[in-house]
């Protein structure tokens, strides 16, 4: 799943970042839920608090700070928006070597 | 009709979830933004909650205002930070009257004053929120230090609501930083959980960021704070709906 360069694919940063929606939200149907779907909205609908997580775990397993280089933070509009910004700035995430 | 809080005062108002049973008048109630919203959730829970939730808002409003609830109208009110259109939800200046809504879990809390108020609720998080210390403002960070790991999470939850209750009554929100200030500290440690008082109790309140700010009694499993516009050294609050018993009469008074 690694692309070239070891730069991680989309699809490995998006298997990892719904592992996270499931975690820090505590509902399980998120590890299955569509690249597409928004992350504040329906169907994920985070709120500040999960959200604030989500950044966080963002934060410690990628080293990518979403809120620090995405002032609009427009990465944040769907799941798969948010792998993109994540695959695009990470060389190897966090375990997943 | 409900009598609008005097100054310093605030009206809370619980919902269960669980017990409010949304039919097809509740529904008739909603506008067509609400129903597209609603409509939009993938989870029938979600769907549910956003519903109960607005449908127990414009009731609630519609007591102090006199005038149905399909009548009220909403709008947004510009960031006192940005200018951006994210500030508060509110009513038309006019009316006199300030609210906050927030849910979590099953609970949700309407807060209603005659000036800005914020409110949040948190239901205690799955997993660890250790991770959130790294937002705090760093004289409430210092306080979770030497607990436990348990009686830290239920620190940076209690930090979080109190927060979140002052940004969202500045209107501000957490966009603009969520620990630009402290709201934990004092000289004698950061405020425990909040003890259920009666209907009406005062409340003793920190002066954070120009607001009156005091932990809410909440359900159990959940914390919640209030904050009022203005600096004070107290609050006094009114649960004109308590949790459980009262929240499903409340939904349909």
């Amino acid at each position: 799943m690694t692309g070239p360069d070891g730069i991680p694919g989309q699809e490995l940063a998006l298997a990892e970042l719904r592992g996270v929606l499931a975690e820090v939200t505590g509902r399980e149907e998120l590890r299955a839920v569509p690249a597409g779907s928004q992350l504040f909205g329906p169907p994920v609908g985070l709120d500040s608090l999960t959200g604030t997580r989500l950044l966080r775990e963002v934060r410690r397993r990628f080293g990518v700070d979403v809120a620090a280089e995405d002032l609009n933070l427009d990465a944040l509009a769907t799941l798969a928006t948010l792998a993109a910004f994540v695959a695009g700035r990470t060389r190897l995430p966090t375990g997943r070597q | 009709m409900v009598a609008v809080p005097p100054a310093g005062c605030a009206d809370v108002w619980w919902l269960d979830i669980a017990a409010v049973v949304v039919g097809r008048g509740e529904l008739a109630e909603l506008s067509l933004d609400e129903h597209k919203r609603a409509a939009s959730f993938a989870f029938r829970a979600d769907r549910r909650r956003y519903t109960a939730a607005h449908v127990m808002l414009r009731r609630v409003l519609s007591g102090y205002l006199d005038i149905p609830p399909s009548s009220l109208v909403f709008c947004r009110e510009p960031c006192p930070r940005c200018g951006k259109p994210s500030g508060r939800p509110a009513l038309p200046p006019s009316s006199g009257v300030h609210f906050s809504l927030a849910h979590s879990g099953d609970a949700v809390v309407i807060a209603v004053a005659s000036q800005p108020v914020g409110v949040d609720v948190e239901q205690q998080p799955a997993g660890c929120v250790c991770a959130l210390s790294a937002d705090m403002n760093a004289a409430d960070a210092a306080w979770g230090r030497p607990l436990s790991e348990a009686a830290r999470h239920d620190l940076v939850i209690r930090w979080w609501v109190r927060a979140e209750a002052v940004l969202k009554c500045t209107g501000e929100g957490i966009g603009h930083g969520i620990g630009t200030f402290p709201v934990l500290g004092s000289p004698d440690g950061p405020p425990g959980p909040a003890v259920p008082g009666g209907p009406e109790q005062r409340m003793a309140a920190t002066a954070v960021h120009g607001c009156s700010l005091v932990s809410l009694p909440a359900p159990g499993g959940y914390q919640a704070a209030l904050a009022l516009a203005g600096p004070a050294s107290s609050v006094r609050l009114t649960v004109r709906a308590p949790w459980s018993s009262g929240s499903r009469r409340a939904a349909r008074a």
